[in-house]
């Protein structure tokens, strides 16, 4: 053996034991690091875009042609307490008070992407910030009553009549109202719209997609 | 000279690796505003409601430890705001200077106040402060009046209903309301008068 060869298999040596313990030094840092907070949600960045958009409110009048039409897509949902919800709701709305909206129970009503969910409560402050709690978790399809039962009072169940000075459309919104109104049982003894709870939804657990299924 | 052939393969990996998770280590940007998973952070107040206080809880004993945020536009907080109030548009409340500035008011304690030309409108910043972590926040129940060229404030009750919703529905099922029908305008149409080819001139 020449000496160079000796010489550089020390230097070899010597080199691997740096490394190896540079190694170990940053296998010690990662067990160090601290705890990484992981976002859950949406991006705070997200959220604020989303409760700056009026996208969320759906008025009285479209409600009220979907409830008469009787769309299947339709899920209405009471946020009020449920000594309120019980005194009166919409027919065929379904009670999850403010405090429940992230419960488990709740969840698959509201997590899931077959309906269209209206939020109501009085005025819209308490369904106002349901939809800002579902907004966070990144539920899709919710949507917000504009002004609540209160607007639902003062335009569908009672509404204002148009002076002659409106407009053709004023006419209109006032007519559909007063049949609208008669629907929900204005001046009618006997036809009152039928209240039936609607079925519940049940989510199906998404299957995840195992590697290597089989396939030619 | 085989030997050293595989220890140089050896040590050019070990280099690598070390490369890679340094650059993993520099590259890594931490999320400036993150929300955390603690759903009773928000819960809470919700259940309780303490989070909202009226024009009339504010003494001069409380006020003292309050700081406001105006969260309507500009042009609005230029018309007129509460004394001592600062102006952070809700869009604008996660810039980094707004939102250091909301961080030292929880560091010293204070309790943050937020308000805009009606509850509603500041709800969505105290769900982002709140779900931010941030301690501390309220809400003023109050609407914003701008009447004669002066600014003045209100309480404005949250989630009031405007009347008994079963009572009224009951006397309107019983047929005591009537229902009134009403017909539009009817609208006449002119017929415009079509221009005939060669009216006649000179």
């Amino acid at each position: 053996m020449s000496n160079t060869y000796k010489v550089k298999k020390i230097i070899i040596k010597t080199e691997y034991k740096v490394l190896a313990g540079i190694l170990i030094l940053l296998a010690a840092g990662l067990v160090l690091l601290p705890k990484y907070q992981k976002n859950v949600g949406i991006k705070p960045e997200n959220f604020l875009v989303n409760i700056m958009s009026t996208e969320r409110y759906v008025t009285t009048d479209q409600v009220a042609d979907k409830i008469i039409k009787q769309d299947p897509n339709l899920l209405l949902i009471d946020v009020r307490k449920k000594e309120a919800f019980d005194a009166f709701s919409l027919p065929n709305a379904i009670n999850i008070p403010l405090a429940k909206v992230l419960s488990s129970d709740s969840e698959s009503y509201l997590n899931q992407d077959a309906f269209d969910v209206v939020l109501y409560s009085n005025d819209n402050f308490y369904a106002d910030q349901a939809w800002q709690l579902c907004n966070r978790m990144g539920y899709k399809n919710i949507y917000v009553l504009k002004g609540g039962l209160n607007e639902w009072f003062n335009t569908i169940i009672n509404p204002k009549e148009p002076t002659e000075t409106d407009s053709e459309l004023a006419f209109k919104d006032y007519n559909f109202r007063k049949a609208a109104a008669m629907y929900f049982g204005v001046g009618n003894k006997t036809n009152t719209a039928p209240k039936v709870k609607p079925k519940r939804v049940i989510k199906l657990a998404k299957k995840k997609k195992k590697v290597a299924e089989g396939g030619c | 000279m085989k030997e050293l052939e595989r220890t140089k393969r050896i040590s050019f990996s070990a280099v690598i690796i070390i490369l890679v998770v340094l650059i993993g280590l520099l590259s890594f940007k931490k999320a400036a505003n993150v929300f955390k998973n603690d759903k009773t952070l928000t819960l809470n107040p919700i259940v309780s409601q303490d989070y909202i206080i009226s024009k009339s809880s504010i003494d001069t004993a409380s006020v003292s430890n309050m700081a406001f945020i105006d969260v309507r536009s500009p042009f609005e907080y230029s018309k007129g705001h509460i004394k001592n109030a600062k102006n952070i548009y809700t869009p604008d409340l996660l810039d980094p200077k707004n939102k250091e500035y909301i961080l030292d008011l929880e560091k010293e304690n204070k309790t943050i106040v937020l308000y805009g030309a009606e509850p509603g409108e500041a709800s969505g910043a105290w769900m982002l402060l709140t779900q931010l972590g941030i301690k501390n926040v309220k809400l003023l129940s109050i609407k914003t009046n701008y009447i004669h060229n002066t600014f003045s404030i209100s309480d404005f009750p949250i989630e009031k209903a405007q009347l008994d919703y079963a009572a009224y529905m009951k006397k309107a099922t019983s047929g005591k309301i009537e229902v009134k029908k009403v017909t539009p305008k009817r609208v006449i149409k002119l017929a415009k008068k079509k221009k005939k080819v060669a009216e006649g001139g000179c």
